[in-house]
């Protein structure tokens, strides 16, 4: 990026706009970078707790998104992933079944004959979100013998998220 | 930012105008500089369900327990902890709050309250803390339910219990 004209001022003193442009296109490469232009998944405003944390997920886990957002009307609806809005029975079918695609269960310690799931849900609800909906994710949860669920939100504490991995 | 053309000293030297690509930079810079909204860490509460729903007698006694009751009545998120009305904050804690325009419970009480009987709790076995519950109506800002989770995991409490309605599915 050397630049090999100069602008000359009167008295000679010559001005090198060489490090600004430098500097410049690094600040710009860094925004480009960090901004983010595209909303991945449903668009969400989560609450805020210091004590969350963020948890890498293990080798072949699966983690299934059930955000709950707002309709067109202000109404609460839940979706799996970017998917069409779900009724708590329709959301119950479908855990159901990506439980059992899924296929990985542990035996439950409390009743030797039922099964539980290894899916893992994390549940992303808006902080404005009426709260009783936490409850029918949590019944159909439980009724899909999924009891790994996580609520998302933002950690306003900086933390290490690598800080207890060896 | 006009820059005053100069005529090449040297008969066959391009010479390169900067300026256009200068303007582009500054425009390019002052929009991303704007656009750009930093973004907070996603992370998780554990909320594991129960793995022995509907045993009943693995429960800890009622009046060992800690219970923190969420309503809205008017607009206003109202708590109780145990049975002592928590007031309400004078300042909005979040921009949620603001928002909104109305300030919730505050939660520095309730966290003391917690302190309080997590310090006076006698633990039934080993590796047993206050059980918690949290009593929230359905029409309660989930962002309160964060906030007392938020609490409680802080205060190091693992025996957290959602109470939890029958739900009948629509």
């Amino acid at each position: 990026m050397k630049r090999k004209r100069r602008k000359k001022m009167p008295g000679g003193v010559e001005m090198d706009m060489t490090p600004m442009i430098d500097i410049v296109f690094l600040l710009i490469v860094f925004f480009m970078v960090v901004t983010e232009l595209t909303v991945q998944q449903a668009r969400v405003v989560l609450p805020v707790a210091s004590e969350s944390r963020v948890e890498e997920p293990q080798p072949g886990s699966r983690i299934l998104f059930i955000n709950v957002s707002f309709d067109k009307d202000g109404k609460e609806i839940m979706q799996l992933m970017n998917g069409p809005a779900l009724t708590g029975e329709r959301l119950l079918i479908e855990l159901k079944a990506e439980a059992d695609a899924y296929g990985q269960w542990e035996d439950n310690p409390f009743n030797p004959t039922q099964k539980l799931s290894l899916l893992e849900v994390t549940i992303r609800c808006d902080e404005g979100a009426e709260a009783g909906i936490i409850h029918k994710i949590f019944h159909a949860c439980s009724k899909a013998f999924i009891f790994k669920v996580r609520c998302a939100s933002l950690n306003d504490r900086f933390e290490d998220p690598y800080k207890n991995q060896p | 930012m006009a820059r005053r053309k100069k005529a090449a000293s040297e008969p066959n030297k391009v010479d390169t105008n900067m300026t256009p690509m200068i303007d582009v930079v500054f425009l390019l810079l002052i929009f991303f500089m704007l656009a750009t909204k930093f973004k907070l860490p996603e992370g998780t509460l554990r909320t594991y369900l129960p793995k022995n729903r509907g045993e009943s007698n693995s429960r800890p006694m009622l009046s060992e327990t800690c219970r923190v009751t969420l309503m809205l009545q008017g607009g206003q998120v109202t708590a109780y902890a145990d049975q002592t009305l928590v007031p309400t904050s004078d300042v909005f804690e979040s921009d949620f709050e603001a928002h909104i325009g109305v300030p919730g419970p505050d939660l520095n009480f309730i966290e003391d309250h917690i302190t309080r009987r997590k310090n006076t709790y006698v633990p039934l076995g080993a590796n047993s803390t206050l059980p918690v519950v949290i009593d929230f109506a359905e029409n309660v800002p989930y962002k309160y339910v964060i906030d007392v989770l938020n609490i409680v995991y802080k205060l190091e409490l693992e025996n957290i219990a959602f109470a939890q309605p029958e739900v009948p599915f629509d």
